[in-house]
């Protein structure tokens, strides 16, 4: 099933134009790599496609229909977004962030029940954030706050995941172990991921399918094997690019 | 710094036995505000009256005097933090307060007029509350024109229109005779003096806090930033005009009552944040009952510490709340380093 389409995107800000015409699509079982130079429209386009931002031209689909037909609250059921970074202005704690994701699954007005309380432990248990329960959040580091969301989006539980730059502020371990755990958790429930990245080697080791946003008229799709290679890469960034084999994998690293 | 930690609810129960605990203190508060007075009533005679109303002086002064006018007070104190705690999220700011837009100077410029020339009493309210609902209407229109909602271009169209009536306030009080000053002065820090006591008071308050406490899980979305909310599953466009209509109904309601009252909707809910954490649904009551009672005390001081001569309450109100914030923000700060 077609988790996500868009046809004919349009978008332009005032006189800029970002991309015209861009199709992308994603279906279950998928993880879709964005790869694309600073200012291509890889987190506008992520916006769009999760409707906080309408296209001038063009129509996204949602499980096949069309995305201005869905209420907010039933979308956020399907599509769940991590933000490039994060704001704050009040002060709230570790798991009352984390109660957020519980939002579109719960009534108008009601108390965390413990069913509630131990979908968000269970999340904060995966990105190791279970001592931290009640610490203020902006006393956390940068990588805390993107385990920290990234337990939101398991606790909203969507089919699509739109990842923007996902691996930000984590180290070496968490970058791996994060992305393991996401797509260990979007392949449970059959789901799709779609992300934006600027490591082409992250991509090549957890995407199966890669969307390279050369220019705004621009855009190469398929399956990773046929679409990263090197003249693609340099095509992309505009930059002389090196791969070396290990074993099977190929490791591609600029000049 | 354990005990202000712990204050902190984790379930339901706790929401609960915070709200309880609260209303407990609040009617102690009232009581006390009824026996404070140039009358010394001491407070079994008090109780006894409240129960059972015998006709006797002491009686009627409870009952016709200083009742309605510590109910008045607690209704304007919990509408003023009521509308403080939503504009604090409307605008995504935490120096947002109910007067940040310009309806307390609406109110003002309008009700000024009324003292200027000459009526009094019930005019005077009248005119605050045209003056709030002018207001509210000004920025609506012009922060909105022509696009979506946007919290930025709110604040600043509010805040200039409020500079705006700030000239036009300094413009009355500069040509206004000696003897209108007084009242003027009075009404520009707040006082409860000229206000009437009507049930629609305790109506607005209620039915405010009503509706808000059913949206209040979204209130802690949008809290978080719009398009955190929005992804989240909030609809932040007609969330945000929801908190608008209530949070400008509330703080006409309470200017038109009281004047402008400062300090109360600023303050309560960031000392309540500093107390309880940031859950709306147990922010928002705790606002209502600690502004309320913090307005009702500090209207019992007012009446009394220069007694016969009243002081405008807003004075007391900044007094009292100023030294317990800076201490509680301090105690606070000291937990975490």
């Amino acid at each position: 099933m077609s988790l996500l389409q868009a046809n004919n995107l349009t978008v332009s800000i005032g006189q800029r134009s970002i991309f015209n015409e861009l199709g992308v699509s994603l279906n279950s079982g998928e993880c879709l790599g964005i790869l694309g130079a600073n200012g291509v429209g890889k987190t506008r386009l992520l916006h769009v496609l999760a409707g906080l931002q309408t296209p001038q031209e063009g129509e996204v689909f949602v499980q096949d229909n069309p995305l201005s037909n869905y209420t907010r609250k039933n979308l956020a059921k399907i599509i769940g977004i991590l933000f490039q970074d994060s704001t704050d202005s009040f002060p709230i704690t570790v798991l009352e962030s984390v109660m957020t994701g519980r939002y579109p699954h719960l009534p108008f007005l009601s108390m965390d029940s413990d069913e509630d309380i131990s979908i968000c432990m269970d999340a904060l248990n995966h990105v190791s954030l279970t001592d931290m329960i009640n610490h203020q959040i902006h006393t956390l580091s940068g990588g805390e706050r993107r385990r920290l969301a990234l337990a939101t989006l398991i606790v909203q539980r969507p089919a699509v995941w739109l990842l923007d730059e996902p691996t930000n502020h984590l180290d070496l371990h968490y970058q791996i172990s994060m992305l393991e755990l996401i797509v260990n958790k979007v392949a449970e429930i059959k789901g799709g991921i779609m992300m934006v990245l600027h490591d082409v080697n992250v991509l090549t080791r957890f995407c199966s399918h890669a969307f390279l946003m050369i220019n705004p008229d621009k855009q190469i799709y398929g399956e990773v094997a046929d679409v990263i290679n090197i003249n693609n890469l340099e095509a992309l960034y505009n930059h002389p690019i090196q791969c070396i084999k290990d074993g099977d994998r190929l490791v591609y690293f600029p000049a | 710094m354990q005990i202000v930690r712990s204050l902190v609810p984790t379930s339901s129960s706790g929401f609960l036995a915070i709200i309880v605990v609260a209303v407990i203190v609040a009617a102690f508060i009232c009581v006390i505000a009824l026996s404070m007075g140039s009358t010394n009533i001491p407070i079994l005679d008090l109780i006894n009256i409240l129960l059972n109303g015998d006709g006797s002086l002491a009686s009627r002064i409870i009952l016709e005097i200083r009742l309605p006018r510590v109910l008045t007070g607690f209704c304007v104190g919990g509408m003023l933090a009521l509308a403080g705690c939503l504009m604090q999220v409307l605008l995504r700011n935490p120096l947002a307060e109910p007067y940040i837009l310009g309806i307390s100077g609406g109110a003002a410029v309008f009700s000024l007029s009324a003292i200027l020339i000459g009526v009094s009493g019930y005019w005077v309210n009248l005119g605050a509350f045209t003056g709030a609902i002018i207001s509210i209407l000004l920025v609506f229109l012009l922060s909105r024109a022509g696009g979506e909602w946007n919290s930025l271009r709110t604040l600043l169209t509010g805040v200039v229109l409020a500079a705006g009536w700030g000239a036009i306030i300094s413009f009355l009080l500069a040509i206004s005779p000696s003897d209108r000053l007084h009242g003027m002065l009075f009404w520009l820090m707040g006082d409860l003096s000229f206000a009437e006591y009507s049930s629609w008071n305790i109506i607005v308050l209620i039915v405010s806090l009503a509706a808000c406490m059913l949206i209040a899980r979204a209130l802690n979305l949008l809290a978080t930033g719009k398009k955190n909310a929005l992804a989240l599953g909030v609809s932040v466009t007609s969330l945000n005009y929801f908190i608008y209509f209530f949070a400008s109904i509330l703080t006409a309601a309470a200017v038109m009552q009281a004047g402008s009252i400062g300090f109360i909707g600023l303050v309560i809910p960031h000392l309540v944040r500093l107390l309880f954490g940031s859950d709306h649904r147990l922010l928002l009551p705790v606002s209502v009952i600690f502004g309320g009672s913090l307005l009702v005390f500090a209207d019992g001081l007012a009446r009394t510490v220069m007694a016969p001569q009243q002081l405008p309450v807003g004075i007391l109100t900044a007094m009292m709340g100023v030294p317990l914030f800076l201490l509680l923000l301090r105690t606070s700060y000291v937990k975490k380093s």
